[in-house]
């Protein structure tokens, strides 16, 4: 599929935008299973991250979704919605981002179906945006550790295939604008 | 297909996983009597007459003042001041420090919860919901 470059940038914005304002979204629902489950959170960030992962695999650039999560981060910094991260905010947006760009390149190599690789590059760059939560705020150890993790990686993959699922329907779009 | 075998696999290896942790993370957690927290692994009820008239302004990441106007504790008075730091761990395991010197309370919240905050910080990372155990 061969997009023209303003395409690429402008679709890139809005998934950027939309990553962002989505986890305030489902925030509520969120939060409701997470109090449940007694973890701080792993739910919200599947959810955004799916935006990034749906640009990804549409613009097929090398570093897309690092470069898309950088933005992110600069406008959250903007917006003051760094949350608990503080400063340190930036790397939690960046850091997922690489997952995604690496999983993309190195699954996208293994013959999956995309639905497949969305769902890796989802759930595992929710994991890696919870390790990061962890390591700077949480410090969470042991058994609830696996289970946030456990969660983010779930939820992840979930939104992965609700991605899949969309970036089914916006293929006719983009084919439409070559 | 093989790919998707192997993906479906491991999505329910997690879930198992997942399920297992969910149970010992529930049976694990110490139960504090109604009104009352965890401290050092002994649940304490803190009564009326513990809580006081608490005012003062918060600000949080954003540089936003917040008033605080309502009824709390001051954490020292719970735990004494003979301590370096103080983990104060919430519902969703949450947690921040505190040492004796901080002015931190726990302000009773409109569903009966705890909720700690802390007086004199540029955000609010130790703005702690739903209490529910202190450790030190």
């Amino acid at each position: 599929m061969k997009i023209s470059k303003l395409q690429c940038l402008v679709f890139m914005a809005l998934c950027c935008s939309m990553g962002i304002f989505a986890k305030k979204l489902i925030a509520p629902v969120a939060n409701m299973i997470t109090d449940f489950l007694r973890i701080p959170g792993g739910i919200g960030t599947g959810f955004s991250l799916m935006f990034l992962v749906i640009a990804a695999v549409f613009v097929r650039k090398p570093s897309a979704a690092a470069l898309m999560g950088a933005v992110q981060s600069v406008i959250a910094v903007f917006l003051g919605t760094v949350g608990s991260m503080g400063a340190l905010a930036p790397i939690g947006y960046i850091i997922p981002g690489i997952v995604i760009d690496t999983v993309i390149f190195v699954f996208g190599k293994m013959k999956l179906s995309r639905t497949e690789i969305m769902i890796i590059a989802n759930s595992l760059g929710a994991a890696s945006a919870s390790v990061t939560a962890n390591f700077i705020v949480f410090g969470l150890r042991g058994v609830v550790l696996v289970l946030y993790l456990c969660v983010s990686l779930l939820f992840g993959a979930l939104f992965g295939f609700l991605g899949s699922v969309i970036a089914k329907r916006l293929e006719p779009v983009f084919r439409k604008g070559n | 297909m093989k790919s998707k075998k192997i993906l479906a696999l491991v999505l329910g290896l997690i879930v198992l996983v997942a399920a297992v942790c969910a149970v010992m993370h529930f049976s694990s957690q110490p139960k504090a009597e109604d009104g009352g927290i965890i401290i050092n692994g002994e649940s304490v009820t803190i009564s009326e007459s513990d809580l006081i008239d608490v005012k003062g302004t918060t600000v949080n990441g954003k540089g936003e003042e917040k008033q605080i106007d309502g009824k709390g504790v001051l954490i020292t008075d719970l735990i004494g001041k003979d301590f370096e730091t103080a983990k104060v761990t919430a519902s969703d395991e949450y947690s921040a420090e505190i040492t004796a010197e901080d002015e931190a309370y726990l302000m009773v919240q409109e569903d009966g919860s705890y909720r700690m905050i802390v007086f004199g910080d540029s955000n609010s990372k130790r703005d702690v919901k739903n209490v529910e155990k202190i450790d030190y």
